[in-house]
């Protein structure tokens, strides 16, 4: 059904200022966005997502340039011609005091109700359909003030959605919600785009959810849109750095997710770990390290693992491969230097193969060179290896690791 | 039951015409006067106690939280006209009075008039927009006010103030021995046992006469405000003294502590049968002929003292003449019986048109 | 389909014939007591002209009593209304009729007529005086009200310049009481107490003719009125024209407020609480339902507050703002705390 009806453009944004009276909020906003989609607005607070929604809704004006609804400008259309084709869920407090579900919701219907807001028995039946939709059926009889902020929140947009916009504009739709309603609320909103052709504008906070559920992303910094455009292309480590201002922040948009950079400075840390990694085996190790406030370096890591990915965005040091190449000797030799620094080594049990076997010499150069070496590995493994367990302290599994070296090595050491 | 009431009233006229001469300690209404050896003890509308000492004498021990006065009291300032018209009648006003709360366009008083406008006597603001620096600056010995609210501020400069408002002397009598509160202050509590005998007289006269009355007519008291009704309660002292006159006063349901506001249906049924009506209502107040009452008040238009009778209502020197209370009592008398006492002089009151 | 009509509320399928039949019994049960307990007979006798109408009975009956309940009747459902109209354009439970300085308005003005020399000019004050002098008071701060009303964009703001202009009335009325004579406080004071005393068929009829006139057309407003419930926001994005719809429903409200004000003077309390009365028992918000049930209500509560007025200490009457305040503010609180019902 993606986009089956028409491809055409539902808004066109031209060179559009929002903002109060003569404070510049967001200028020269240049931007389209076509029907079916779901678009994020992404930034940090106060930037102006919100001015920006409210402009688009018509609750502020605009201070220049147009903005056209299915290529008519939005100022010709009534108050109530507009409430048929844009719908808003604010983050305003509501009194929804003695409503139940179905009344709150069905008061969507507003604009398509006769002069006396009676509901005909279609209207009520879309109301329940659209409760459905929603998982939301069974919040119909209950009073909505005993409910939780996710389910309210699941009624606010089925009350949106009543209204059979044909844009739905949602201001932080997933604030203040644990993560099961974060999650059924951006599947709801993700459904209705998909199932019902709605556009749908959201001012978000979660960068990992917009990246997944978005079609669109726009960054929204310093009075400006800095970048309007598929997630895939607009969402660069780089770029989400920029956005926060956070040099502690790593995107990574291959995994979409962020990172936070608990990275130890030289000055202040618990101590340094040479940790030898592959294959997605050290991630979850890596994280807690960094967390920990060690200083982590790893290697040999191929390019295109996982392993690389996440250590790359917690920007540790790494001795990296390209894909699908061999290690070489000049790796090997980065990776003794980085051993000969750290305080011990963990061999994290990676999978070694032809093109990573090369690790496994690093753990028997640690041994030699007197570093503490934790393995994870299967010690009738180390021996198939011709490691002998005599330096090799061995380790069950990860969170074992580290009960094992938070127990000895937990105080922070000052280096001058 | 009315004849009940009538021998309650009796036992207790006789009752205080022989306490006035004898006790030492007297009420009239929440007043109290308790002469001593030396001093008098006062207790105000509101039962603050004052302790009255001539200026020779010196102050008796254990007064408690008591206040002292020194007597005689020579600069008085007064809200009430009431209590200035005692002043007049102890033929002291010229002397005391230095300061009053009611501006110049409404006293009748020629002296005051005059000493106003010289500045003997000070016009202090009006009783809702009191000028204490003013106040003060007059240095009276003490006050007499009905707005307790003042009180405070007063105790602050050190002026003694007393409630004396005299609606606080309900009923005839206290309100013919309220002259005996006033005037240990000047010393003149010879003068005012001469007045109190002198209207308990009055009074004793009106009461022997009016029984002889073949007819009694029937009274109401109250203001009519719009759409709403003020009345004198069967307990004021006028409603007293109609029932002492040979009239019936209609409003005899009605009990409270000063005038007060009744259901229009009542008024109604007790104006229809009612022959004369007083009102505070005047001129003063925009009243000038009965049609402007029936005007405010279409209710009015409908009752026979409007229709048949008369409604009679209280010229500005009634306020100031308090000291002459046996003359105004044998005025509403006579307005009341004027085969027995005559025609009324209309000193007091007036026939509006 | 049972199944989406199970949903939604029927509670005033039951609740209104019921409150609808309390309604006339308390009206009813108003005309047998006063002054003179009128019996069920005689009632027949005065309405069918049986007995004379120079009697006394049919006097205090035809013009005194019939008139009084009537006005308690439909004025506490027009204050309510009022109340409830202001309760929702300002989303606040604390409101009510006389929040915009309606009351303080008209309190200035009867002032001016009732304490100000200027009023020795008239011989004596006739009824419509103080009715017309009312009437204006209010309708002039809601002109200003609503002349600033469509410059605001916050309602909280146009809020605080209703109390503000209460205040400033409030004030200029002091001065006057401060200047004028004692003689004529009495009046007003009686005045500013309110009161369904008095009433006269015109007035009953001016009453009834407008009033019902501005409830239709608030009525017709339900619609926009359930949207403002969301906030203005919401209403906005629903199709409501925000600024318009704020002014109509301040213009009526106070209109409304002022109709009653007028004739019996600034009755307090109604207003703010049989809105909550009313929601509380047809539990709901949606004003479709809430504006009869307003005027039934208030009615109800009205009509009772005003026998209790005139009968507790027969025959003095007791200032009518107190009885709605004594036994209201105690229904609401036991409402609050059976109900769970946050205002």
């Amino acid at each position: 059904m993606i986009n089956s009806e028409t491809n055409s453009n539902v808004i066109d944004i031209n060179h559009l200022t929002v903002g109060y009276g003569i404070r510049e909020v967001l200028s020269d906003i240049q931007a389209n966005v076509t029907r079916g989609q779901f678009v994020s607005i992404l930034g940090p607070n106060g930037v102006g997502k919100t001015t920006f929604l409210r402009t688009l809704s018509r609750h502020l004006k605009k201070i220049r340039g147009n903005i056209e609804l299915n290529e008519k400008n939005i100022d010709d259309f009534s108050q109530k011609e507009l409430a048929k084709e844009l719908a808003v869920v604010l983050t305003t407090g509501v009194n929804t005091e003695l409503f139940t579900g179905f009344e709150f919701a069905a008061m969507g219907r507003y604009p398509h109700t006769d002069f006396i807001g009676r509901l005909n028995e279609s209207d009520k039946q879309m109301v329940m359909d659209i409760l459905n939709l929603v998982h939301a059926e069974n919040l119909a009889h209950r009073p909505m003030n005993e409910m939780s902020d996710g389910e309210r929140q699941k009624l606010f947009i089925a009350r949106a959605l009543c209204q059979e916009p044909e844009i739905i504009l949602l201001d932080e739709p997933t604030a203040h919600l644990d993560l099961k309603h974060k999650m059924e609320i951006m599947h709801i909103l993700r459904n209705s785009c998909r199932e019902k052709n709605i556009t749908i504008i959201a001012s978000m906070h979660d960068i990992d959810l917009a990246a997944r559920v978005s079609d669109q992303v726009a960054l929204v910094k310093d009075g400006k849109i800095i970048a309007w455009g598929l997630p895939e292309e607009v969402l660069t480590g780089e770029n989400v750095r920029e956005l926060y201002e956070m040099d502690r922040i790593g995107y990574d948009r291959t995994l979409a997710t962020i990172e936070i950079k608990y990275q130890a400075d030289e000055l202040y840390h618990t101590g340094k770990v040479f940790c030898i990694a592959g294959s997605g085996s050290a991630s979850i190790l890596f994280r807690s390290l960094v967390k920990a406030g060690y200083i982590v370096s790893t290697g040999v890591l191929h390019d295109n693992e996982i392993d690389y990915h996440v250590a790359s965005s917690l920007d540790l040091k790494i001795a990296c491969a390209p894909a699908y190449e061999k290690i070489t000797f000049n790796m090997i030799n980065e990776c003794e230097d980085l051993i000969k620094e750290a305080d011990f080594v963990i061999d994290s049990g990676f999978i070694a193969r032809d093109l990573n076997i090369a690790n496994i010499e690093l753990i028997n150069f640690a041994v030699n060179s007197g570093k503490k070496v934790y393995s994870l590995r299967n010690p009738d493994e180390l021996k198939n290896f011709g490691l002998e367990s005599g330096g090799i302290i061995p380790i069950s599994c990860d969170y074992e690791l580290l009960k094992a070296i938070n127990g000895k090595n937990n105080k922070v050491i000052c280096k001058v | 039951m009315k004849r009940g009431t009538c021998i309650v009233f009796v036992f207790l006229f006789i009752l205080s015409v022989t306490s006035c001469k004898k006790n030492s300690f007297e009420s009239m209404g929440t007043f109290t006067v308790n002469r001593h050896e030396g001093y008098t003890e006062v207790g105000d509308g509101i039962g603050r106690r004052f302790i009255l000492v001539p200026r020779e004498k010196e102050i008796p021990a254990n007064i408690g939280n008591a206040i002292v006065i020194r007597t005689p009291v020579n600069r008085v300032i007064a809200y009430s006209t009431c209590d200035i018209s005692f002043l007049i009648g102890f033929g002291i006003l010229e002397e005391v009075l230095v300061g009053v709360t009611v501006d110049k366009s409404r006293w009748s008083n020629e002296f005051i008039k005059e000493s106003l406008d010289s500045g003997k006597i000070v016009f202090i603001g009006d009783s809702s927009m009191i000028n204490y620096e003013l106040m003060k600056k007059v240095q009276p010995d003490v006050v007499f006010t009905w707005d307790s609210g003042i009180i405070p501020v007063l105790d602050e400069l050190k002026i003694p103030t007393l409630i004396t408002n005299p609606e606080l002397a309900m009923g005839l009598e206290a309100q013919i021995k309220y002259v005996k509160f006033i005037a240990p202050f000047f010393h003149k509590a010879k003068e005012a046992e001469l007045f109190c005998d002198k209207f308990m007289k009055t009074a004793e006269e009106i009461k022997a006469k009016a029984d002889t009355a073949k007819e009694r007519p029937r009274v109401i008291w109250g203001d009519v405000y719009n759409k709403r009704v003020l009345v004198e309660p069967r307990n004021a002292w006028v409603s007293e003294l109609v029932r002492l006159s040979g009239g019936i006063y209609e409003l005899d349901d009605v009990e409270g502590a000063s005038c007060l506001e009744i259901t229009l249906e009542r008024f109604f049924l007790a104006g229809k049968k009612a022959d004369i009506m007083f009102t505070y209502r005047s001129p003063r107040t925009g009243i000038n002929t009965k049609r402007q009452l029936s005007i405010e008040n279409p209710v009015m238009g409908q009752i026979r003292p409007m229709t048949e009778g008369d409604i009679y209502f209280p010229k500005d020197i009634y306020y100031e003449s308090y000291h002459k209370l046996d003359d105004i009592m044998m005025e509403i008398a006579s307005i009341l019986q004027p085969e027995i006492f005559g025609e009324p002089e209309y000193k007091y009151f007036l026939k509006l048109k | 389909m049972n199944k989406i009509l199970a949903i939604e509320n029927k509670r005033y399928i039951y609740l209104f014939p019921l409150f609808v039949i309390l309604f006339l019994l308390s009206g009813i049960g108003n005309l047998f007591v006063g002054a003179i307990d009128i019996s069920v007979p005689d009632f027949f006798k005065i309405i069918t002209g049986t007995i004379s109408d120079q009697a006394p009975e049919s006097y205090i009956l035809l013009k005194i009593r019939i008139p009084r309940i009537i006005a308690s009747l439909i004025g506490g459902g027009f204050l309510a209304v009022s109340g409830l109209l202001m309760q929702v354009c300002f989303r606040n439970p604390i409101v009510g009729p006389y929040i915009l300085g309606i009351s303080s308005g008209a309190t200035l003005t009867v002032g001016i007529v009732m304490l100000s020399s200027f009023s020795l000019g008239f011989a004596g004050i006739s009824p419509y005086m103080t009715v017309f002098a009312s009437f204006a008071g209010a309708l002039g701060v809601m002109i200003i009200i609503v002349t600033v009303a469509s410059r605001m964009k916050s309602v909280i703001s146009l809020l605080l310049i209703g109390i503000m202009m209460g205040y400033i009335a409030g004030a200029i009325t002091n001065i006057l009481i401060a200047f004028a004579n004692k003689e004529k406080i009495k009046g007003f004071i009686l005045w500013g107490n309110g009161s369904f005393s008095g009433f006269s068929w015109n007035e009953i009829q001016i009453l009834l003719i407008i009033g019902f006139i501005i409830l239709f057309i608030i009525y017709l407003l339900s619609k926009p009125l359930n949207a403002f419930l969301l906030g203005e926001d919401y209403a906005q994005s629903m199709g409501v024209n925000i600024r318009f719809f704020r002014l109509l429903v301040i213009t009526l409200a106070c209109a409304m407020a002022s109709l009653v004000t007028a004739f019996a003077g600034p009755i307090g309390f109604v207003g703010m609480a049989v809105p909550h009365m009313s929601r509380i028992l047809f539990k709901t918000q949606d004003n479709r339902i809430l504006i009869p049930a307003c005027i039934v209500l208030g009615g109800i509560i009205g009509s009772i507050c005003d026998l209790i007025a005139r009968t507790a200490f027969a025959p003095a009457e007791l200032p009518l703002s107190s009885i709605t305040a004594i036994f209201g503010a105690p229904i609401i609180i036991s409402l609050l705390i059976r109900r769970r019902y946050k205002l």
